[in-house]
C-alpha cells in the first residue's frame, strides 16, 4: 500500500488560499498517489473545485464545533482523520499557530515547520525550511514514526511548477459526529489594526512640539492649542522618544509625513530628519528660543519666543476670540 | 541563556563579515575546492554571514587601494570589471594651520602609493560578494553574529543575534531565538573592533605585545564642480583642526574631476575630554583650501568607522583552535602607509589557504591557528607590518616628535632605537576636563553641518522596535562621575549623537539614540569606565553605499 497524505485545505471566505495550492504541491511530491485534501467546516462549493484537480481525494468534513474555526475544533478533527486514515504525512498551511503545534502535541510528534521545498531521495525526503525570518536556510529530515506533520511557507511557489494529479479527486462527505461542540476557545472577527494616523495625514492644521517644549505639561498645553485651531497635535523624535506622545504622532523621516496648510512648530530645532516630513507645508510658522534653529530657515514666520511665555498667551487670545 | 535554543546549522566553513578580508578568504577558499585542493571542501560548503543588509552598506574607508593581493586573488580583475575610480596621479602631504597650508617634502615616500588606486570601497566590496557568489560561495546577509559558540576550549561556530524582541527585551509575539552555526572552521573577519572577536580576546586573554589602539575615520563624499582637483589627487594634511597633542590628519581624494571623498582621522587616545571628532571634521572643512574646494558641490554621504593603529606588536600572538582572526579585526593595518586593504585581503587568502588544509587532511584542525600564523609570518604581508611596527608609537608624544620619530624610522627601516615601543589603550589616556568646553561650532548647512544632518546623510536606520543595542552598565556612574570627572565625553566623541545629556526638572540622565548608531564603536573605546557596550543590533545600521 502506498503512502498516504493528509492534506488540510485552508480557505477564506468563498475562496481557497494560495497557500493551500503550494501545500498541494509539496504533499505531491511526497511520493504518495493518494493525496487527500480535508475541508474544515462549511466550505462553499468554488473551494471543492480549485482542489479538485490539486488532489486525489477530498474530504468535506463538518461536525459540532468545526464552524468555530478554531485551531482547537480542527485539532479534535485532524485527530479523529489521522486515526481513522493512518497518513505518513500531514501537510498543513503555515498560515498560523494554532493548529499544527496541537496535532503535534497531541501525536507527540514534532513539526517540521514552515517549509519551503522538498527534495526526494532514496533514503526519504529531505525539506528545506527557512529559518531565523528568511535569511537561512535549513535542511531537515524527519526521524521516528509516521505521521510525520509538515508546515508550508506561504508563496513556498511550489504551486507554479505543480501539475495536478491526472483526473479529478474524488469527494467524500464526512460527518464527525463524536467532535466536542463546545472548545476552550473561539475564532472571533478578525482585527483591523489602527489606520496609522490618517488623521494626522489629512489634517489642514498641525501643531508639532519638539524638544524645546520641555515636558509632558508642556505637551498638553499645546494640545490645548492644537484643539482650539482645530488642528492634530504632533511630534518630533525626541517628543515621542520621552513618551509624551505616542509613536504614531511621530512626524519625519522614521515616522509620518505631512503637508498641511499650515505647520505650527513649537520648539522643534529642524533637525533634517524632521524636516523631511513636513517640509512641504503650505504655510510654516517656528517659535523657537534659539535664533540659529535650523527651522527657521524653512519658516514662512519665525518667532524667537520662550514658548513658555508666548504660549500661554496665544491659548488665551484664541480663547477669548471665540472657537475655531 | 534564555529557555529557547535556536535551530543548529552546520556547515564546514564559516566566515563573520562580508568586507574585503572576509570575501577574499572566502573567494580563495572557492578557488582552492573548485580546483580540488581543499580535499572534500565543495564552494557552497563556504558561508559568509554580515550584519549589513548588503554587501558595502557598513563598509568605509578613505580608500587608496595598493592592488597587490588583488592581483594574486583575481589576476584578471580589471577584466573582470573591478571597479576603480582613479589611479593615483598626484600626491601631497600638507601641514595646514587654521588659514594656511605647506608642503611637506618628499614625505610621499611614507606611503608607497605608486601604482595604487582610488576606490571607493563599498563599492569593491559589492565586487568582491559578486566573484564569491559566482564562484558559489554563500553570502549571507543581514545575519549579525551575538557570541562565539565555545566548547571544550575552541571556537565551534556563532549564535547569531535573537530576533523579535521587545523594546525591554523580552520575547515579542514574532520572537525567535538566534541560530547556532557550526562551523568546523570559523574565520572571524568581522572588521576594526569586532565583538566576538573582541569576545574571543576577552575569553581567552589574547594579547599581542601591545594593547591594541585604534583611531577614528570621518568621512563625506561629495559632488563638487568639476575641474577643482584632477581625477585622482591625493591629499594627506597635518595639523588644523587637532591639537599638534594629538595623532591624526585629513585627507581629500578627487576619485573623479567632480567627486572627493574627504576626512579626518584622529587617534582614539587623545587626552582633551571636551575635544569633540565630529566638530574638528567641521572646522576642518572651513579651511581656506578645504572650503574652497567644496563651496558649491553637495554632501553625498557621511560616515565614521575606527581602524586599528597599534601596528604589529598589537596583533595578538595565540591563536585559539577553530577560529582565525584576519583583517582589521585581528589589527592588520600598515599605519606608516596608512592602508589595510590589501593586508586584509591577504590575511583572508591566508586563512583560506590554511584552511584548506584542514580539509584536505593536510592539517589536524587544531594545528590551524599555528599554521596560519606561520603563513603570515612568510609573507609579504608581515614584511610590511614589520616595517611600520614602531611607527605609530611615534606619535604618542604628539605631531612634532611623531614626525621626528617617523623620518628615523625610515632611515632605520623600522626599528628606531629600540626594538618595541609601547603603547597604551585609548580609554586610560582620556584626562579629566579641565580645559572648558570648546567653542560651539554653528553650522551653515551648506559646507558644515550638525550632527543630526550629518547622521541623516549615513542614511543610518534601526527599526524601531527593537532593544537598544548600547548598553550602560551601570548608568549611575554616568551622573555620579562622569559628569564631574570628564564632562560625559560620549555626547562629544560619538560621531552620530548616540548619546545625549538631558537635565530636565526629572534630573540629568543619558539619553541614547540607538537609532542613530553608525556601528563604529569609538564608544566603547573611548569610554573612560568601560561602561558602554556596542552590542551587535537586531537589524539595521548605515547605508553607505560607495564610502
Amino acid at each position: 500500500m502506498s503512502a498516504t497524505t493528509l492534506l488540510i485545505a485552508e480557505w477564506r471566505g468563498s475562496e481557497l488560499h494560495p497557500v493551500t495550492r503550494d501545500a498541494a504541491a509539496l504533499a505531491r511530491r511526497l511520493g504518495g498517489e493518494r493525496v487527500v485534501a480535508v475541508v474544515l467546516g462549511p466550505a462553499p462549493a468554488a473551494v471543492t473545485a480549485a482542489l479538485a484537480p490539486l488532489v486525489s481525494e477530498i474530504r468535506l468534513v463538518d461536525g459540532p464545533g468545526l464552524s468555530l474555526g478554531s485551531g482547537e475544533a480542527a485539532c479534535h478533527a485532524c485527530d479523529e482523520l489521522i486515526r481513522r486514515l493512518r497518513p505518513d504525512w500531514v501537510v498543513i498551511p503555515g498560515t498560523g499557530y494554532d493548529l499544527a503545534p496541537r496535532v503535534a502535541a497531541r501525536w507527540r510528534r514534532s513539526v517540521i515547520a514552515n517549509c519551503a521545498a522538498v527534495e526526494t531521495g532514496v533514503d526519504g525526503p529531505t525539506f528545506i525550511r527557512s529559518v531565523y525570518q528568511g535569511r537561512l536556510l535549513a535542511r531537515v529530515r524527519p526521524v521516528g514514526e509516521p505521521p510525520h506533520l509538515v508546515t508550508v511557507e506561504p508563496g513556498a511557489g511550489g504551486a507554479a511548477d505543480g501539475e495536478g494529479l491526472a483526473g479529478q479527486a474524488v469527494i467524500e462527505q464526512l460527518h464527525l459526529a463524536s467532535l466536542p461542540a463546545e472548545t476552550a476557545t473561539s475564532l472571533e472577527e478578525p482585527v483591523t489594526p489602527h489606520a496609522r494616523s490618517s488623521s494626522l495625514r489629512d489634517a489642514g492644521v498641525v501643531v508639532a512640539v519638539g524638544r524645546g517644549i520641555r515636558s509632558q505639561e508642556g505637551v498638553e498645553l499645546a494640545g490645548r492649542l492644537a484643539q482650539l485651531l482645530g488642528a492634530e497635535l504632533a511630534g518630533s523624535r525626541p517628543v515621542c522618544d520621552e513618551g509624551w506622545l505616542p509613536a504614531d504622532r511621530q512626524i519625519g523621516s522614521s515616522g509620518v509625513t505631512v503637508a498641511p496648510h499650515l505647520y505650527l512648530a513649537l520648539g522643534v530645532s529642524g533637525a533634517i530628519q524632521h524636516t523631511m516630513g513636513m517640509h512641504q507645508s503650505r504655510r510654516i510658522v517656528a517659535i523657537n528660543r534659539d535664533p540659529n534653529a535650523p527651522i527657521f530657515r524653512i519658516a514662512d514666520i519665525a518667532v524667537i519666543a520662550d514658548l513658555g511665555e508666548i504660549l500661554p498667551e496665544l491659548i488665551r487670545s484664541l480663547e477669548q476670540a471665540g472657537p475655531a | 541563556m534564555t529557555a529557547a535554543t535556536g535551530e543548529r546549522l552546520e556547515t564546514p566553513v564559516l566566515i563573520v563579515g562580508a568586507g574585503p578580508a572576509g570575501l577574499a578568504c572566502a573567494l580563495r577558499l572557492a578557488q582552492l575546492a573548485a580546483a580540488g585542493t581543499a580535499g572534500t571542501l565543495s564552494p557552497d560548503d563556504i558561508h559568509v554571514i554580515d550584519k549589513a543588509y548588503a554587501p558595502g552598506m557598513h563598509t568605509l574607508s578613505g580608500a587608496v587601494l595598493d592592488p597587490v593581493a588583488l592581483a594574486e586573488l583575481v589576476p584578471d580583475y580589471a577584466e573582470q570589471g573591478f571597479p576603480f575610480e582613479a589611479p593615483v596621479s598626484e600626491e601631497r602631504l600638507l601641514f595646514v594651520t587654521k588659514r594656511r597650508t605647506w608642503r611637506i617634502p618628499f614625505a610621499e615616500r611614507l606611503f608607497g602609493n605608486d601604482g595604487c588606486h582610488l576606490v571607493a570601497l563599498g563599492k569593491v566590496v559589492q565586487w568582491l560578494a559578486a566573484q564569491a557568489e559566482a564562484a558559489g560561495v554563500n553570502v549571507l546577509m543581514g545575519v549579525g553574529g551575538a557570541e562565539l559558540l565555545i566548547e571544550d576550549g575552541r571556537v565551534a561556530g556563532v549564535r547569531t543575534v535573537d530576533r523579535g524582541r521587545n523594546p525591554d527585551g523580552t520575547p515579542g509575539t514574532q520572537f525567535e531565538p538566534g541560530a547556532e552555526l557550526h562551523g568546523r572552521v570559523t574565520v572571524l573577519a568581522e572588521g576594526a573592533y569586532g565583538s566576538l572577536t573582541q569576545q574571543l580576546r576577552e575569553d581567552f586573554h589574547l594579547a599581542g605585545d601591545n594593547p591594541q589602539v585604534y583611531a577614528l575615520g570621518l568621512k563625506e563624499l561629495w559632488d563638487v564642480p568639476a575641474g577643482r582637483l584632477r581625477a585622482g589627487t591625493v591629499w594627506h594634511s597635518l595639523g588644523y583642526p587637532l591639537d599638534p597633542s594629538m595623532y591624526g590628519g585629513g585627507w581629500m581624494y578627487a576619485l573623479r574631476e567632480d567627486r572627493v571623498s574627504l576626512g579626518l582621522v584622529v587617534g582614539l587616545h587623545y587626552p582633551d575630554a571636551a575635544f569633540d571628532p565630529h566638530a574638528a571634521l567641521q572646522r576642518y572643512k572651513r579651511h581656506p583650501r578645504v572650503s574652497a574646494l567644496l563651496e558649491g558641490g553637495r554632501l553625498l554621504r557621511y560616515g565614521a568607522k575606527v581602524l586599528p593603529a597599534g601596528g604589529l606588536w598589537a596583533i595578538p600572538k595565540a591563536g585559539v583552535p577553530g577560529v582565525l582572526a584576519v583583517g582589521d579585526a585581528a589589527g592588520y593595518v600598515d599605519m606608516q602607509r596608512m592602508k589595510g586593504i590589501h593586508l586584509a585581503m591577504k590575511t583572508g587568502m591566508l586563512a583560506a589557504d590554511a584552511a584548506a588544509g584542514v580539509f584536505s587532511g593536510a592539517v589536524d584542525v587544531d594545528e590551524l591557528p599555528s599554521d596560519f600564523a606561520a603563513r603570515v609570518r612568510t609573507s609579504w604581508a608581515w614584511s610590511e607590518m614589520w616595517k611600520a611596527r614602531n611607527y605609530h608609537q611615534g606619535f604618542s608624544a604628539g605631531l612634532y616628535r611623531g614626525l621626528a620619530h617617523a623620518a628615523l624610522q625610515l632611515v632605520t627601516r623600522g626599528r628606531g632605537v629600540r626594538g618595541r615601543y609601547p603603547d597604551h589603550p585609548g580609554h586610560e589616556r582620556l584626562m579629566p576636563n579641565r580645559t572648558g568646553t570648546p567653542q560651539a561650532l554653528v553650522p551653515d548647512e551648506q559646507v558644515t553641518f550638525s550632527r543630526e544632518t550629518s547622521v541623516f546623510h549615513s542614511g543610518t536606520r534601526h527599526e524601531e522596535g527593537q532593544p537598544a543595542h548600547l548598553l550602560i552598565a551601570e548608568p549611575g556612574i554616568c551622573h555620579d562621575r562622569c559628569t564631574q570627572e570628564f564632562g560625559n565625553p560620549c555626547t562629544r566623541f560619538c560621531p552620530a549623537g548616540v548619546y545625549e545629556w538631558q537635565e530636565d526638572p526629572s534630573g540629568a540622565h543619558a539619553k541614547i539614540n540607538a537609532a542613530n548608531c553608525l556601528h563604529c564603536k569609538t564608544c566603547e573605546i573611548m569610554d573612560p569606565y568601560r561602561n558602554i557596550r556596542w552590542t551587535v543590533p537586531e537589524n539595521g545600521g548605515p547605508r553607505y553605499e560607495a564610502m
